[in-house]
């Protein structure tokens, strides 16, 4: 007979005691409370709180009390560990069935929200959110909300969870939880993709270029431009060799990357051909001149942002219009090639460190070309003339 | 008994207040803060070339002692948590700490491996920064360190320690990549020069504009000097410069010759003479003195103003080696004397540009 009714207390005694007060109140319907954020102890949570009511019954207070034991009417509740509503807690979004119920209170030790407004009947699906709720401090667990309507707010203000509940319209108990946060974590690490190269592509290869004729021999009354050309090639004239340099980056420094360029100008032994300077100019044919200018080819990708004075905003017309036969290098184009700024060890190319050419953004591969120019005097030299130029490019991170 | 239990419960308490702050603290050493602004600058990018690296950051942990700083290369990744494989070819044995700012008072420990070079000092807080005391910029050029063997993308690790030896956990870390690659050969020739032309006059020192090529003095008379000029542009390239030499004969009239001056002589009228020289004269007026920036200059016979003379074959501009663009003026006088034979007098002068390369 004992384990008879210890069995019934487990599969029936609630249905026992649920018969017995559901004569005194109907059962909510589709009744539910969202959490904005289940983090255990988290502040300032939102509870967005629905229920239908069981028939259109007049009402005019709304309970909603926070269990850590159960959500069954009638029984004794235990406050959350932790869990507050706050003293002054916040309502918003009443439905419009319910919009005059703006007073709320707590009861319980900031426990239980009682929200309050003009009597009338409800039959419709009552929301609002409950703003101010500090969630149970153990992650994982469940907790229960229990809510009911009262006929009064009398009636309401004088809840029990235990009690009688004169005046209890509606019920419904709905369970709660917290849960653990994922913490998703990955790392992206530093990239500098650099390559320096003379045919099409990098991976074309190539480290040489040459100025001059199909013999790479300059002259004095002809100025010779090796500019990248990438495309209307055929319009350069055959004496023109067409062959440029290019530079290839792509970087993820988040304080951009420097592009720069070590070495000496054209020299033959100790002869020099003049660099230009550290002043942009236009090619003058007949005076032996050695410079270079440099451009971002390509609109999309990162920038490439060449630096002063290798940024002529019209180096790109180097490609076709300063190569020509008829006296190539008297386009628009200006170059320069500083090998004196800051002396030997300075901010030129010649420098330890060589000199800043152009700095890249963050991005996806872009590719700057790069234009040389080499003029000559009767007086200059004959001989054969070379220069290696080393490019370093440094991200910052 | 009672006093015990309290002496067992407060040493309990002491405890976990210590074990609390142990742990505590050792989880603030497990978040390791990212350096910043970090970069390092090679002076050389070329694949097995032994370069200088600037090495450059942000410490932001101004708390913590500074007595170590630890800077892995590596091929693989610039993740501090992957296991580094040491680029191929590089080698960091001969490091050489040349300068250091911000942070000061490094060595290179013997620790030290061919790719991992752990620089060491006292341990002591970082130095803030003047301009912004909120970080401290610290600065480490290593000179003597050979790049990878490859053309390509390596990374470097930077740790800073509380500890000499880099030892325990890091206070600050954070990754740097790096690329090595070919260099850039530019190429030209300058091809041997020699330019020369003559005319009676180059508009604008210009060879395409030359003007003329014969000199007619008209009448002689014997009490005024007959005088009249051509030019000639010479340039090149020879290292060992160049000759222009005069080639041709007195004026003649079939067998009626005007001497010519021997040796540099002033204008004398009612005297055979006939002379040239390359400058401006006054006595005559005639002439001009060379124009342009070449090198070359007339010879010394022929150099000198109201002095004329006319030997052939004599050279009578010369250069020592290359020269720019030069416009050369001859200036020609004849004076005929009394009972000179009547005819017409005629020569023909040849220059002749010999280059010396």
């Amino acid at each position: 007979m004992l384990v008879a009714m210890l069995l019934m207390g487990i599969n029936g005694f609630y249905g026992l005691l649920h018969l017995d007060v559901a004569r005194a109140y109907g059962l909510i319907t589709t009744r539910s409370i969202e959490l904005n954020n289940s983090t255990n102890g988290a502040t300032n949570t939102t509870y967005a709180v629905t229920f239908t009511p069981s028939a259109s019954n007049s009402i005019q207070a709304i309970i909603v009390d926070f269990c850590s034991n159960d959500p069954i009417i009638g029984d004794s509740c235990t406050t959350p560990s932790s869990f507050t509503l706050t003293a002054t807690p916040g309502v918003s979004n009443q439905s419009a069935n319910i919009s005059t119920y703006t007073t709320v209170a707590t009861l319980n030790s900031n426990r239980t929200l009682e929200l309050s407004g003009t009597a009338g009947a409800v039959s419709t699906a009552i929301t609002f959110n409950i703003t101010t709720v500090t969630n149970p401090a153990t992650t994982n667990t469940t907790f229960y909300g229990r809510i009911l309507t009262f006929d009064t707010t009398t009636h309401a203000n004088s809840y029990t969870p235990t009690g009688a509940n004169t005046g209890l319209v509606d019920a419904g108990g709905i369970a709660l939880s917290t849960a653990a946060n994922i913490v998703i974590t990955s790392k992206v690490q530093e990239q500098l993709s650099f390559c320096v190269y003379t045919n099409t592509t990098c991976g074309g290869g190539g480290t040489t270029i040459s100025l001059g004729d199909a013999n790479d021999v300059l002259s004095s009354s002809h100025a010779y431009v090796s500019s990248g050309c990438t495309s209307s090639c055929s319009t350069l004239p055959n004496t023109i060799n067409a062959l440029g340099a290019k530079f290839d980056v792509q970087t993820n420094a988040s304080n951009n990357a420097i592009i720069r360029i070590k070495g000496d100008t054209l020299k033959f032994g100790s002869t020099p051909i003049t660099a230009i300077g550290s002043s942009a100019t236009s090619s003058s044919v007949g005076t032996s001149q050695f410079g270079m200018c440099l451009y971002d080819n390509v609109a999309s990708g990162a920038t490439i942002t060449p630096t002063s004075p290798y940024n002529n905003a019209n180096c790109d017309s180097s490609n076709d219009s300063t190569g020509g036969s008829s006296g190539g290098g008297t386009g628009t184009a200006q170059f320069a090639y500083d090998v004196t700024t800051g002396g030997g060890t300075g901010n030129n190319i010649t420098g330890t460190y060589g000199q800043n050419v152009a700095s890249v953004n963050p991005g996806s591969s872009q590719t700057a070309e790069l234009s040389f120019l080499a003029n000559i005097s009767t007086s200059q030299q004959a001989g054969i003339y070379t220069a290696t130029l080393i490019f370093v490019a440094t991200g910052t991170y | 008994m009672i006093r015990s239990r309290r002496a067992f419960v407060l040493v309990c308490v002491f405890v976990f207040i210590c074990c609390f702050i142990i742990a505590s603290s050792n989880k603030s050493k497990a978040f390791n803060g990212l350096l910043l602004n970090r970069s390092d600058r090679l002076s050389d990018s070329q694949a097995s070339t032994s370069a200088t690296n600037l090495v450059s950051f942000q410490i932001t942990d101004l708390v913590d002692n500074l007595g170590s700083v630890q800077l892995s290369f590596c091929s693989n990744s610039p993740i501090i948590s992957v296991s580094c494989t040491p680029p191929s070819g590089f080698n960091a044995s001969g490091a050489v700490l040349s300068a250091q700012s911000g942070n000061t008072g490094f060595s290179i420990s013997g620790a030290s491996t061919s790719n991992v070079v752990i620089l060491t000092r006292a341990p002591a807080p970082p130095n803030p920064d003047l301009g912004n005391p909120s970080v401290s910029t610290t600065t480490f050029q290593l000179d003597s360190v050979v790049n990878p063997n490859f053309s390509n993308e390596y990374y470097l690790k930077l740790q800073i320690f509380p500890t000499t030896d880099a030892s325990g956990p890091d206070t600050q870390e954070g990754g740097v990549a790096l690329a090595t690659n070919n260099p850039l050969g530019v190429n030209a020739q300058v091809p041997r020069m020699l330019f020369f032309c003559t005319a009676i006059s180059f508009p604008g020192n210009d060879c395409a504009l030359g003007q003329g090529d014969s000199i007619n003095f008209g009448n002689f008379s014997n009490n005024i000097t007959s005088s009249g000029t051509s030019q000639f542009i010479v340039s090149g390239n020879p290292d060992n410069g160049f000759t222009v030499s005069v080639q041709g004969t007195t004026m003649t009239s079939g067998n009626d010759t005007i001497s010519a001056l021997a040796s540099p002589t002033p204008s004398v009228t009612g005297v055979n003479q006939f002379g040239l020289n390359l400058r401006a004269n006054s006595t005559p007026s005639v002439g001009n003195n060379s124009t342009g920036s070449g090198i070359a200059v007339p010879t010394s016979n022929y150099n000198q103003t109201n002095r004329f003379t006319f030997n052939p074959n004599d050279v009578v501009v010369a250069s020592a080696s290359r020269s720019d663009y030069q416009t050369f003026t001859v200036s020609y006088i004849v004076n005929t004397a009394n009972g000179q034979a009547p005819g017409v007098y005629v020569t023909t002068l040849t220059y002749v540009c010999l280059a010396n390369f």
